[in-house]
């Protein structure tokens, strides 16, 4: 045994210098990028070669190998004034130092990118997104590690973004800024939007911390445009063998101060796929789906104003095929219809060194019709329509100090849905709803470089937010609720950067307008409470994600208090009900490894999650201390990425282990556990400014059926091809 | 050697002699089926979740779950509706389904199904004989006449919105249309030639019809389940076809309900009340707690009546989303077993 010991301590020795070798290589072949007051990094900043464009990573590195010795580099930033540096005369360990373009965009910069975030963020890179061949957003985010996608079916299905057991509608998804959450159910369906339609998506564990608007899922956000000035277009195209099509044309160009983004696509699918039920194989039918989308940006920035217009569009038609449980034989002819109409206007002006003031507006409305021959999913009726529309202002005013930042800011929001927003759920009677809400919220933020010996940074964040409802249905559930967050992150000054970051919510969610239509509806006698939940979180992470290896580990916990949970009444329709308290705790490690450079990237993640009711309604109650239903306790991911040159191979594996839909985790009610594998192959030409690349997929290479009994089934294995040609220059200044 | 056909003629003969001389049958006398004994329970499960079961409980306190897909494999089907007897024969509507399948109550095994077609959504059978039964469609709006024996549908019948339960009497079959909540009539069919006799006009979200031992027919119906409007009892003249007679009852009774003697058991919000059916009056107001039936949140989902014994039987659904249970009270309300059962117990039939 004591051979057996020093054979281990020695293996473990060699394998720590190893790998602080090689990552000392790698360091020497970064160039960070850092504020030229601060030295703070500045994360997202572009470094861009003849052929190439590199994103700095979260403490402002871009590793150089894969640009050509002879390059000139240019790196900008929208804060910055961008530079340009030939490579040849940049030593192993380069920096960049950028000064800020403007008094506005410091202040920006202070507010919005945090160099240590107190809470969890993960980004997926449209590249990330686009490479899964996925034939939607919420399928292609079902390969990240950060977020669980509920899917209720393939292709066009509604699919709900849900993050550490809080379900959709506690998750809260920004477009562009704007709060997306459908308030009819809370969440935002992720498949009604093709994987590329975005320039960037983000989680934060926390919410949106600049406005101070707490969420127990989280929070996605979703940006287009042209943030960077780019001047590029490319075209993209995909062929799915269940003769899904998609393609989308984009241009994104500067003129002087202007910047534009347009993008436009379409995407169709019949969705026929195959899928196992009790051993035998069934075609799922009207599952098909139709969805163009028109998205344009247009900004203007000058040294002390911004100002930002989005207008996107969106048309989605799909089937609703209805229950698996009568095998789909003769499942639902039913189809919807939606137009959805969504406009952002951002404006930002510095009146006064280190003041600023901005503001957001946004309308989005939702225009959805129900059609159903068979008057089956409506309950009788052969068709229905409903309206929403949502109106919000928000105003902030913020003053930047030397290492901190207070941020005052109020919001005005307004939701009204018209006739029959209770869509399939029942026929009960026609309603109207609607909503006002008057938010006014504080937070303050602090930095300091090397604030004490050991450290070489640190972050504090505080927020706090008071909110006022009013429903004019429900005059009883009107009032106010307050929240409030604390944070603090510290680097520590050590090889890896190793850091800790501490993370408090005290937050509240709200009653959809379904939950609060069918709790009155379907006899609740009292009004449903708001959910409110305290979380905290704390982490600890060992370098950065473009490293030779970096390494997370986080432990979660969260008590909800008054948790809204769907249960079954007559008919089959399900109606809201408070539980008392739920109790969730989780643990999530996440590793990324480069041990040959970009030649092999190796990505491992796993989550472990706690999550239970923590309430008996009496001693005959057997859902206590059980898992809260369709919350699987491990879920596991697991990426190999091998670059060979223009070349590229993935394979990416995903497990979620069984989940219950009954409260007693009775296991005759339960879903498998489940292990899907895809496989990725990419081959990229380039000729001058032109670059053109073929990805081949295959989704579910094993042939996984999952997620069945449910309902919902997923399809089988899907091959995708893609292609996409682009144009590329980028403008430098000096 | 050879064999003469009239040989042949006269062994066989002999031969049938001796197969029809078994000591235990007279020639002429019909033979017993087995019939079913126990309690039935057949438990929803969850919609859309494909996991209704049935439970048995044997007389003498033995209770077997899932005791369908233990025999067969695979599961019963989508939400389990009602269960109807036959002999040893069991029909069990599975709604999300759309068919009635065909079960050998002492086995358990599976005897076939009746395919509704699409959107067949069975809700409640009413079994005359072997030849003649009664479904109602709730999504279809129509009453498929079947044979039990053949299993065959022989008739479909127009009625109203979301036909509930049903009863017979005066030779004319009574339909509850609830409407999911918004209807008001019951339909009457002539039996003779299944023809649509008329509607009646009675409360709000009319949910079942039952008949009084003295051949009264009664509708029970639910009000409106945001409490805006009260439900009752609407008593039906078969000539008129007429509500003559009504009692409203503060509350919503419910779904479960029938009759045992000459009272009326129905649920109402969270407890169980009792109607004197003769007089139209409230007997008593909480006949059973449904606390008592009920420890979470008081809620009964099934009701079914021993005749022999006069015991109540009431299904306990829990908070819905749990294995549920099957309360045995005896006439007076006090309770005198508690037996397990499986998640949403909708339907209780007692055999014997």
């Amino acid at each position: 045994m004591a051979s057996d010991n020093r054979f281990f301590f020695g293996f473990l020795a060699r394998a720590i210098v190893a790998v602080a070798l090689l990552s000392g290589a790698a360091f020497s072949q970064t160039l960070r990028v850092l504020d030229a007051r601060t030295d703070a990094p500045i994360p997202d900043a572009l470094v861009s070669g003849s052929s190439e464009t590199r994103v700095a990573d979260a403490k402002g590195a871009v590793p150089l190998r894969s640009f050509s010795e002879d390059d000139t580099l240019i790196v900008s930033h929208v804060a910055y004034r961008a530079a340009r540096l030939a490579l040849a005369d940049l030593s192993d360990s380069a920096v960049v130092r950028l000064a800020p373009a403007s008094i506005l965009l410091e202040v920006s910069l202070v507010e919005g990118e945090r160099t240590a975030p107190v809470e969890r963020r993960e980004r997926f890179s449209p590249r990330d997104i686009e490479v899964a061949g996925a034939q939607s957003l919420g399928a292609a985010l079902a390969k990240s590690g950060a977020l669980e996608i509920r899917s209720y079916g393939g292709g066009g299905q509604l699919q709900i973004a849900r993050a550490r057991g809080a379900g959709g509608e506690n998750t809260l998804v920004l477009f562009n800024e704007a709060r997306v959450n459908d308030l009819r159910t809370g969440a935002f369906d992720f498949g009604a939007y093709d994987a590329n339609a975005f320039e960037r998506v983000e989680y934060s564990s926390g919410g949106d911390l600049r406005t101070a608007r707490f969420a127990s899922g989280g929070a996605v956000r979703l940006e287009t445009g042209n943030p960077d000035g780019e001047t590029n277009a490319s075209a993209f195209a995909r062929f799915n063998d269940d003769e899904g099509r998609a393609a989308s044309v984009a241009y994104r160009d500067r003129f002087g101060d202007y910047a534009t983004a347009i993008d436009a696509g379409y995407a169709y699918s019949p969705n026929r796929y195959e899928y196992k039920f009790q051993d035998e194989r069934y075609t799922r039918h009207n599952a098909h789906y139709e969805r163009a989308r028109f998205l344009a940006d247009a900004t203007r920035r000058d040294e002390t104003y911004a100002a930002n217009l989005f207008v996107g569009l969106r048309s989605f038609a799909s089937g609703l095929p209805g229950y698996v449980s009568d095998n789909n034989q003769r499942g639902s002819n039913a189809s919807r219809s939606d137009l959805t109409t969504l406009v952002v206007s951002d404006a930002a002006w510095a009146f006064a060194e280190g003041w600023s003031a901005s503001a957001t507006g946004s309308w989005n409305r939702q225009a959805a019709t129900f059609e159903d021959p068979d008057g089956t999913m409506l309950r009788g009726e052969r068709a229905a329509e409903t309206d929403y529309d949502e109106f919000a202002l928000d105003a902030r005013m913020a003053r930047a100090y030397e290492f901190a930042t207070l941020a005052l800011g109020a919001e005005a929001r307004r939701a009204d849905l018209d006739d029959r927003g209770q869509y399939l759920n029942s026929a009960i009677g026609e309603v109207s709803m609607s909503r006002r809400s008057l938010r006014g919220y504080a937070t303050a933020t602090a930095e300091r470089r090397r604030p004490f010996q050991g450290a070489s940074q640190a972050t504090a964040y505080a927020g706090l937010s008071y909110e006022g409802i009013e429903e004019p249905n429900y005059p009883s559930a009107e009032g106010s609720e307050f929240s409030y967050a604390l944070g603090a992150a510290v680097v520590a000054d050590l090889p890896f950067d190793p850091t800790l970051r501490l993370f408090h919510a005290d937050g509240v969610r709200t009653p959809t307008f379904n939950e609060r239509y069918y709790a009155a509806a379907l006899g609740a006698r009292e009004a449903l409470l708001s959910e409110r939940y305290r979380s905290f979180e704390a982490a600890l992470s060992l370098g950065a994600r473009d490293d030779v290896a970096y390494f997370s580990i986080a432990w979660f916990a969260r008590q909800t208090d008054d948790k809204i949970v769907w249960t079954p009444t007559v008919y089959g329709l399900q109606r809201p009900r408070n539980l008392r308290r739920a109790a969730t705790t989780g643990l999530e490690f996440d590793a990324t490894i480069r041990p040959f450079g970009e030649f092999l990237a190796l990505d491992a993640s796993y989550d472990y999650l706690d999550a239970r009711n923590r309430s008996a309604l009496s001693a005959d109650d057997r859902s206590f201390d059980k898992q809260i239903v369709y919350t699987p306790k491990h879920r596991a991911r697991a990426a190999a990425t091998l670059t060979l040159g223009d070349f590229g191979f993935a394979v990416i594996a995903t497990y979620a282990s069984r989940s219950y839909y009954t409260a007693d985790n009775n296991p005759f009610s339960s879903l498998d556990p489940y292990l899907l594998v895809d496989a990725h192959a990419r081959r990229r030409f380039t000729l001058g400014a032109f670059t053109a690349e073929a990805t081949l997929s295959c989704a579910n290479v094993f042939d996984e059926s999952y997620l069945v009994v449910q309902s919902y089934p997923m399809p089988l294995r899907t091959i995708a091809a893609t292609f996409r040609i682009s144009y590329k220059t980028v403008r430098g200044e000096q | 050697m050879t064999v003469r056909f009239s040989h042949i003629i006269a062994i066989a003969f002999s031969i049938a002699l001796l197969v029809g001389c078994d000591e235990n049958s007279t020639s002429g006398d019909p033979v017993d089926l087995p019939k079913a004994e126990g309690v039935y329970v057949v438990n929803e499960g969850g919609f859309g979740q494909n996991n209704s079961t049935i439970t048995h409980v044997a007389f003498d306190g033995t209770a077997t779950q899932n005791a369908y897909q233990t025999k067969n494999g695979a599961t019963l089907g989508d939400t389990g509706n009602d269960l109807a007897i036959l002999g040893y024969k069991g029909y069990v509507a599975v709604n999300g389904s759309n068919k009635i399948e065909v079960v050998d109550l002492l086995t358990f095994e599976s005897l076939g199904s009746i395919d509704l077609g699409a959107q067949g959504s069975p809700r409640e059978i009413l079994i005359v004989d072997s030849t003649e039964a009664f479904v109602t469609g709730s999504f279809v709006n129509k009453v498929f006449v079947i044979s039990p024996y053949e299993t065959t549908i022989t008739e479909e019948i127009e009625v109203g919105a979301n036909p509930e339960g049903m009863a017979i009497a005066d030779d004319k079959l009574f339909v509850a249309n609830s409407g999911f909540g918004s209807g008001t009539t019951v339909t009457v069919i002539d039996l003779s030639d299944y023809s649509v006799l008329g509607n009646v006009e009675v409360g709000l979200n009319a949910i079942d019809v039952v008949v009084a031992s003295d051949g009264s027919i009664y509708s029970v119906c639910v009000g409106a389940w945001d409490g805006s409007r009260d439900g009752g009892v609407y008593k039906i003249d078969p000539a008129t076809l007429t509500a003559v007679d009504s009692l409203i009852v503060t509350g919503n009774l419910g779904e479960p309900c029938l009759v045992a003697g000459d009272d009326l058991l129905a649920t109402n919000g969270t407890k169980v009340i009792k109607i004197d059916l003769a007089t139209l009056t409230v007997e008593d107001d909480e006949f059973v707690a449904g606390l008592a039936v009920n420890s979470l949140y008081g809620t009964v989902y099934s009701i079914a009546y021993d005749e022999t014994t006069g015991e109540i039987y009431m299904g306990n659904p829990k908070d819905y989303t749990q294995d549920g249970e099957v309360v045995v009270f005896a006439p007076d309300g006090t309770e005198t077993a508690r037996y397990a059962a499986g998640l949403n117990p909708g339907t209780i039939v007692v055999a014997r």
